[in-house]
């Protein structure tokens, strides 16, 4: 399969860009094909978009692939093998209400493991260490930036703890164990952004300095959700959090992802979010989602997700974000792109405006 | 960048500053700045007794409020000029549509239109003037004192209607302007002061702005005797949590609006153009933003000729109130919504922009992640009587295609929870004498009181 192929690649974000292109063309074709006929509903909905297999040909028809408005994995259940073949379903871990499930199988899930393992080997340079997650433990919520990365980090790194516990910080406990002479180094940190300016204010105010290593990572993940207006911006950010734990600016990085695909795009040291090179990342045009808008062009993120065995990867999402590094580009940071731009955002719901009311509102009010 | 200085008011006081800055991202950035308020401001607005105008006449209240009016009724009023050009950055509505709500205005300030709201509300407006005999005693509306208005962005006029509530039971006003139009009442309430600098209204009149929480709001909200709130349930909350025991709290909003058409308008076609038209006219007022304004319409058998002509009129009259800025954000809301109907077999309407879009459906559960911006789901359903269920607490305005159908169902959609039923065309406007949001709002912004007879 092409999916393996390009998962298997040795060094693939750094691969030959025309190599990287001809297998993941390779590997969404396979994916479309297999969907297309094994998922009714996708097929039904390709059928009347005019679409089949036969149309998709070179890397250019990629973008005629019909997408999925991500809120379909609010209200279907989509799949491309049998119920009885799923493993987990995973829920986004949104703010508005109704969550997605997704549906996944051991073989998604393979895959979804091979390509962090593959992320996180280029972005620690291949050291494990010990990971120090700012999120509850798996047992205490069920949102999937929890599932998953409580799934792969112990597989990856020497040694993982959960910081969070009972829906707190548990300082004491973290650092008893950031202070044990014997944990595997480096440390690493990973947790969404409000997490770590919680952990910013509780030091400050117990006088507490970690110093953590050179090679340490402090990575972000899953955005600011409710608490987004405490949110502050980027560099504000890093400078913060590299004063308070003691590390170079360039090792503070910024992750993207959701529930309904099976990559992360993490920040390089140029805190560029480079895509996987099996992952189809397409900016779409807000107002005509079947066109693409043009390279450094906000728009709506579309992914062609290869590595979804069990329902079709192939998503419009909500999320709004331009593409600073091209397809057939190198990064400054000698990787190959696409990268998109740091920032990437949520698209504001029509709650933020007017007389909206939304059903949860509604919910609300009668409790 | 596109910059303007707006002021603060203070009890007639004018004050301006630039501490405050609100962003907005149109085609071209534009900015405004304006004033902190303080502390000693508060204290200012504080030292207000609430009593001001017990002693001052209704009727020179109101002739005030009229020559206001007059103002504002000449289009090249340089204050309306400069509101418009504002509120329709910050709004992102059209600058037409702006024009067309504040034609509103000179209306809603009309002498005789005052003097009959507040007959129609507190029964006589010599209450509010003096002692009048009820039965074995007398009575006097006394006003509450000094009262926040907490007002929404979406509905420029909204502020001024809060205001003449306030006014007309002669309290004390403070409005604290929204950020998504912070200038129509700004210079509403700056234009008072080229009538009569010394006026008691102009003197009891404070227009303030802070952002949302800012510790302000609470000492604000701490020295009134009475809140009126309008916009959504995260506001009112909020706001809820803030005040005292005892303090008088008028909600307003959030609500949403229905449509009923019977199958009777394909016997012409003369009728269903007409029909469209005013449904188009009801869906374009402030782009759907308003409590009023309809998110779904029920037809009674099969719609998809009648979505046709709505989608025929839309494309025939957006030029009459053109749509305003639309947002990527809005954008994407439109074109996932787009995408969703067609995912689950709905029939979809639309030009090739976002400007409009008409969506076909057979579950009314799929019409719950209203995008707005002038998207209609119109429901299909065998009789219109079907269609009453669905109407709740949360339903302002139901209008209806023809007379008949109004008064066959009218009784049925209010035991529902709708407070107004209208024809098409008319939604967004409340005729003289209508209890906004079913309550009759200027008896609740006095204190009744009684002396007895000896």
């Amino acid at each position: 399969m092409g999916v393996d192929e390009i998962l298997m690649h040795p060094d693939p974000y750094n691969m030959d860009l025309n190599e990287k292109n001809r297998l993941k063309l390779k590997a969404i074709k396979e994916s479309f094909v297999y969907h297309y006929n094994n998922c009714e509903k996708y097929r039904i909905f390709c059928k009347s978009r005019d679409f089949s297999p036969d149309k998709l040909k070179g890397f250019s028809d990629l973008s005629k692939i019909p997408l999925l408005p991500i809120g379909v994995f609010k209200k279907y259940d989509l799949l491309s093998v049998d119920k009885q073949d799923i493993s987990i379903i995973a829920k986004s871990s949104g703010t508005t209400g109704s969550v997605s499930r997704v549906y996944r199988d051991k073989i998604t899930i393979d895959r979804l493991t091979k390509g962090v393992f593959k992320m996180v080997d280029w972005m620690t340079e291949g050291r494990k260490g010990f990971v120090g997650a700012l999120v509850p433990p798996p047992g205490e919520n069920d949102a999937w930036i929890i599932q998953s990365s409580s799934m792969i980090f112990p597989k990856y790194f020497d040694r993982v703890e959960h910081f969070i516990r009972g829906g707190r910080i548990d300082i004491n406990y973290m650092m008893k164990i950031l202070s044990d002479p014997d944990l595997p180094k480096p440390r690493h940190l990973f947790g969404p952004p409000f997490a770590y300016l919680m952990l910013a204010e509780a030091l400050q105010k117990n006088s507490i300095t970690i110093k953590l290593d050179e090679e340490s990572l402090i990575v972000t993940g899953g955005g600011w959700k409710s608490f987004e207006d405490k949110s502050i911006p980027k560099d504000t950010f890093r400078g913060i959090v590299s004063r308070l734990f003691s590390i170079p600016v360039q090792n503070i990085r910024d992750s993207l992802s959701c529930a309904e695909i099976n990559s992360w795009i993490t920040d390089c040291r140029c805190f560029k979010k480079h895509v996987p090179p099996w992952l189809h990342v397409s900016i779409r045009d807000p107002e005509n989602p079947d066109e693409e808008v043009g390279v450094g062009e906000e728009g709506l993120i579309a992914y062609l997700d290869p590595l979804a065995h069990s329902y079709p990867g192939f998503i419009l999402t909500d999320d709004v974000g331009k593409i600073i590094v091209e397809e057939n580009e190198v990064c400054e940071c000698g990787s190959i792109g696409p990268c998109l731009h740091e920032n990437v955002r949520r698209a504001k719901g029509a709650e933020a405006r007017g007389c909206a009311l939304r059903l949860q509102e509604l919910i609300r009010e009668t409790k | 960048m596109e910059e303007y200085y707006l002021p603060i008011i203070l009890n007639g006081r004018t004050i301006y500053g630039d501490e405050l800055r609100l962003e907005y991202d149109r085609q071209e950035k534009i900015r405004i700045s304006l004033p902190n308020v303080k502390d000693n401001h508060l204290l200012e607005i504080g030292k207000l007794s609430g009593r001001e105008l017990h002693k001052v006449n209704l009727d020179e209240i109101i002739s005030f409020l009229s020559q206001v009016g007059e103002l504002w009724e000449n289009k090249n009023y340089h204050f309306r000029k400069e509101a418009a050009k504002i509120s329709s950055l910050t709004t992102g509505y059209h600058e037409r549509m702006i024009q067309h709500s504040y034609d509103m205005i000179p209306k809603m300030l009309n002498k005789k239109f005052l003097i009959e709201t507040v007959n129609i509300e507190i029964g006589n407006k010599e209450f509010l003037d003096r002692w009048i005999k009820v039965g074995g005693t007398r009575v006097h509306a006394l006003p509450l004192g000094k009262l926040l208005h907490i007002v929404a962005g979406n509905v420029p006029i909204v502020s001024i209607l809060s205001f003449v509530m306030g006014i007309l039971t002669k309290n004390i006003n403070i409005i604290k302007v929204a950020s998504g139009d912070p200038a129509t009442f700004i210079y509403f309430a700056l234009s008072f002061e080229e009538i009569d600098k010394n006026h008691p209204v102009n003197r009891t009149t404070s227009t303030l702005y802070w952002r949302h929480n800012a510790d302000v709001e609470r000492k604000c909200i701490n020295i009134v005797d009475g809140l009126l709130v309008w916009g959504s349930f995260d506001a009112l909350y909020s706001i809820r949590k803030k005040s005292k025991p005892g303090q008088a709290i008028l909600e307003f909003g959030p609500r949403r609006s229905f449509i009923f058409v019977g199958e009777e308008v394909y016997k012409d076609i003369s009728a269903l153009e007409e029909i469209s038209q005013r449904i188009v006219h009801d869906l374009s007022l402030y782009d759907q933003q308003a409590c009023h304004s309809p998110q779904v319409i029920f037809f009674e058998g099969n719609a998809e000729k009648f979505c046709e002509a709505i989608a025929k009129t839309l494309e025939k009259e957006k030029y009459k109130l053109p749509k305003g800025f639309t947002s990527i954000d809005e954008k994407a809301s439109i074109t996932h919504e787009r995408m969703m109907a067609r995912f689950r077999g709905d029939k979809v309407f639309h030009p090739s922009t976002t400007e409009w879009t008409v969506i076909l459906t057979k579950d009314f559960e799929n019409t719950k992640n209203h995008p707005l911006s002038r998207t209609l789901y119109v429901v299909e359903v065998e009789n219109l009587k079907e269609a009453v269920k669905y109407i709740d607490r949360s339903v302002m305005v139901v209008a209806f295609s023809s007379y008949e159908r109004l008064e066959e169902l009218k009784e049925d959609v209010f035991l529902r929870g709708a407070d107004r039923v209208t024809m098409v065309g008319r939604m967004g406007y409340f005729p003289l004498g209508h209890p906004q949001e079913g309550k009759r709002n200027l008896s609740q912004l006095v204190k009744w009181v009684g002396a007895d007879v000896i």
